[in-house]
């Protein structure tokens, strides 16, 4: 077998051996963690949206027991501070008597960080964990702190009770990679779910990665080529959402106020790169970037009033952005 | 691993054949809008168009269509994304393409994968050969082209008068178009107001066999080209008699020639016009006056008559001697002369343009061609064999050329005539060769000469058969006229028991608004007028 070859059976051999482990902790909710592990694939940081007690936080707990990676919990409140995030220099006595600045690191200081319920920091604290989420790195102090990679953090936000919340600011928001929707369970899965909480207990998920194992699943990711049309496609999409310009839609130019960024299209396209080593290919195809646009580039776009007044969620606008796109991609032999 | 372009080589033949296919019915579509198109345009009467026309320009798309289609051409990138669509390959073969002999990465291993999915599709199932929307429009198109030609050609639609009147109008366009037909040949000798002419005749011959006019505006049509023909055949003919001076200048020029060469006088010719009696005669007389002379000087010397008288004598003497000398003179001249006309090449040319003159009087004094077509184009090689014979001689070929141009002139204005004669029996015409309004056309054809006159067998007395008849047995071209009256010959139904019916017919007709209202005025006092009589 050629060694590429080899990269990818091992990329999916490995993807399904954590979507596995991750399995025996979480009851459904099968695309939500595949779509959490893409994003750790892609070195990209997720936004899950869905209402207390899903399991969010089992999720990224259990992604870490599988990988081996270290953990955090960042509960966001009003009055957590930034430091409270990335960490603070504290005054220590060292064994001579002499007393130094000494940094303690914050909770961002894991490889798997969870930023329970995001928009309830103030914009303040959510500026240093964002910045610290594009940069990688932490500095106080005048010193920077490197973040050990792999670095993901899976942010969440609950959609109800906005009262006296924060919400994340497009910029903001933008540098999420993907932004998931958590479902309620489906009653076989809530049947589940019961069942493994509150009878005996069953096995717990073990490690199948580690550190490097991720690394090489990001490596490989970025391997997968895209063919030109496949690409001139997805950028289609991206700019598809824009309300104005080359390449706009008539429903972007109804319902958008802004589009999406060049970020979305290289989340989209990355995406795609995974879903396609995903799907057994060596290549990306236009059906794994359809796939990949909701979670890519549901929380780029914003959407007017007018949406909001005729319904019209950023999926729906997606869809029909998609379907448009799809419309004008015709079979260059007409025959 | 076979290269793609190779592998793409069965899909790229079954792409163009599909192609083809689709473009057939696209250039199909495109063919039979342009008949609908002249179909309507035919209904409306503002083209003619026949059905092979419509049949042509259907067709004519067809071939297009499928030709383009076959030679388009398949880039290896589209027929990639096309099979990566149709086959579901999601993107494999595009993407393999543009990394084709690439061996990093997933190069390799793609490209093995794209090979694989490719080796097991079938071209035919890819590209299957379908009946497209295209193909539905271009059979509804051409269905409505026909349907609207034939809305517009039937004479279903028709009442019995209108349908009567489209059978006697087509029968008319058919007669035209065979008088037409023999002068269509000789269109490359015509002039622009001669073709322009023609072409009035084509497109009113089809007006006419399509029935899309009505019999006044025929009439009305009828007589302008008559007219037209007319004209242009008395320009053609005044054009022959100029030629046919030149020819006789030429003549002159020609003889004046031989007596040069013969070392006579230019001018002798004109002394060489008697006759040899009466060279004789004048001989005879000059000589006597000359003996008469003679004595007469010798008696005046014996008488001692004075040097003025003698001088006088002299002198007499010596103009008769001369006179005797020129006769001489004419004598040689009229031998050489003889001798010219007695060449049978030269007394060829001089029976042809006396034959061509002479018929060419009698066209313009008859008002019918007089000359047969079969006549001119007789003349025509006889005049060309000569003009080859004589390329030599410079003078001749002057004389022969005008004699052609002549015969040209002759032959058009003889075409014009008859195209001008067949109209005015065509349509009860004044003019053409004189016929009158009673006269009314009844068919053409040929007939076979008996050894006797044929007698016309009409509804009505008389039966008259006109044209050039050939006094040898065979057939000929005949116009037959069948005329209730004769210009100078009265009827012996008094009017006024025929006017009352033809009045109310009249009047129904203007009921029915038959009548053109710039008409109306006229045919009421016509018939008021009658009445008053």
């Amino acid at each position: 077998m050629m060694p590429a070859q080899d990269d990818a059976t091992w990329f999916q051999t490995t993807f399904d051996g954590i979507r596995r482990e991750i399995g025996k902790a979480i009851v459904g909710q099968d695309d939500v963690v595949e779509k959490v592990l893409v994003g750790l694939a892609a070195n990209g940081h997720v936004l899950l949206e869905g209402m207390p007690g899903l399991g969010k936080t089992l999720l990224v707990r259990t992604l870490a027991q599988t990988l081996g990676l270290t953990f955090s919990r960042i509960q966001f409140t009003p009055d957590l501070m930034p430091a409270d995030v990335t960490g603070t220099n504290v005054l220590t006595h060292e064994s001579g008597g002499a007393r130094a600045f000494e940094f303690r690191r914050g909770p961002i200081f894991a490889h798997l960080v969870l930023a329970d319920e995001i928009n309830r920091a103030t914009p303040k604290t959510q500026s240093a964990m964002l910045e610290a989420m594009q940069e990688r790195h932490v500095t106080s102090g005048g010193k920077r702190f490197e973040l050990e990679e792999p670095f993901l953090v899976m942010a969440t936000q609950n959609p109800v009770e906005q009262e006296g919340t924060y919400p994340l600011p497009e910029a903001q928001l933008d540098r999420f990679f993907f932004k998931l929707l958590v479902p309620y369970p489906s009653k076989a899965d809530l049947a589940g779910i019961v069942e493994r909480t509150t009878g005996q207990e069953g096995s717990e998920p073990t490690q199948v990665a580690d550190r490097d194992a991720v690394l090489r699943l990001r490596k490989i990711a970025r391997e997968v080529p895209i063919a030109q049309n496949v690409l001139d496609y997805g950028l289609s999409i991206v700019v598809g959402t824009h309300p104005e310009g080359e390449g706009s839609t008539s429903i972007a130019a109804r319902y958008a106020r802004y589009g999406s960024s060049p970020r979305g299209a290289q989340s989209l396209v990355t995406a795609g790169k995974i879903a396609a080593l995903l799907a057994g290919r060596f290549n990306v195809s236009k059906d794994d970037l359809r796939q990949m646009a909701r979670p890519a580039l549901r929380h780029r776009v914003l959407l007017n009033f007018e949406a909001e007044a005729d319904g019209v969620t950023a999926d729906k606008f997606l869809d029909e952005v998609v379907a448009q796109v799809d419309a004008a991609d015709r079979d260059p032999i007409r025959a | 691993m076979t290269p793609f372009h190779v592998a793409f080589k069965r899909f790229r033949t079954r792409v163009r054949l599909v192609r083809s296919w689709k473009s057939m019915a696209v250039g199909t579509s495109v063919g039979a809008s342009a008949a609908l198109i002249l179909a309507f345009l035919d209904w409306r009467n503002l083209v003619l168009v026949d059905p092979i026309h419509l049949i042509g320009v259907t067709v004519a798309g067809l071939v297009i269509g499928g030709l383009l289609g076959l030679v388009r051409r398949v880039e290896d990138e589209d027929l990639a994304r096309s099979l990566d669509r149709r086959a579901g390959l999601e993107d494999r073969l595009a993407t393999a393409l543009e990394h084709e002999g690439d061996v990093d990465g997933f190069g390799v291993p793609l490209q093995d994968d794209a090979d694989q999915r490719l080796s097991k599709l079938e071209p035919r199932r890819v590209y299957p050969v379908r009946l497209t929307r295209w193909h539905g429009g271009a059979v509804g198109l051409m269905a409505c082209a026909a349907a609207l030609f034939l809305l517009g050609n039937t004479p279903l639609l028709l009442s019995t008068e209108e349908q009567a009147e489209r059978k006697e109008l087509q029968r008319a366009g058919q007669a035209v178009e065979r008088v037409l037909r023999p002068i269509e040949k000789a269109k490359a000798a015509m002039t622009e107001a001669e073709k322009a002419t023609l072409r009035d005749l084509e497109r009113f011959s089809r007006e006419l066999e399509k029935g899309r006019v009505t019999k006044e505006a025929a009439l009305q049509k009828a007589n302008e080209l008559m007219a037209e023909a007319e004209r242009l055949a008395a320009e053609r003919f005044q054009a022959a008699e100029k030629n046919l001076l030149d020819a006789q200048t030429a003549r002159q020029k020609l003889e004046q020639d031989a007596l040069e060469r013969a070392g006579l006088p230019r001018d002798a010719g004109e002394m060489a016009k008697a006759t040899p009696e009466q060279l004789q005669t004048q001989r005879q007389e000059l000589s006597r006056q000359l003996e008469e002379l003679a004595k007469e000087m010798e008696a005046a010397k014996a008488n001692g008559s004075d040097s003025e008288s003698l001088k006088r004598l002299q002198e007499q003497v010596s103009k008769l001697q001369e006179s005797l000398q020129k006769l001489e003179l004419s004598k040689e001249a009229q031998e050489t002369l003889e001798k010219l006309r007695n060449d049978p090449r030269f007394k060829e040319l001089q029976e042809l343009a006396q034959k061509l003159q002479q018929q060419m009087q009698q066209s313009q004094e008859s008002g019918q061609p007089q000359i047969s077509p079969e006549d001119l184009e007789k003349m025509r090689e006889q005049l060309e064999q000569l003009m080859e014979q004589l390329k030599d001689d410079e003078a001749m070929q002057e004389y022969l050329q005008a004699l052609k141009e002549a015969l040209e002139n002759a032959q058009a204005g003889g075409q014009g005539q008859s195209v001008a004669t067949a109209l005015a029996a065509l349509f009860n015409l004044p003019g053409g060769n004189g016929r009158s309004q009673d006269d009314s056309f009844q068919d053409t054809g040929t007939i076979n000469k008996l050894d006797q006159e044929a007698e016309g067998k009409g509804k009505t007395a008389p039966t008259s058969i006109t044209g050039a008849r050939d006094d040898e047995r065979g057939t000929e071209s005949y116009i037959e006229i069948k005329a209730p009256t004769k210009t100078g010959s009265r009827t012996s139904v008094p009017y006024r028991n025929v006017l009352p019916n033809y009045k109310k017919r009249a009047e129904e007709a203007l009921n029915r608004r038959d009548i053109p209202k710039r008409h109306e005025k006229r045919v009421r006092e016509y018939f008021q007028d009658l009445e008053k009589r």
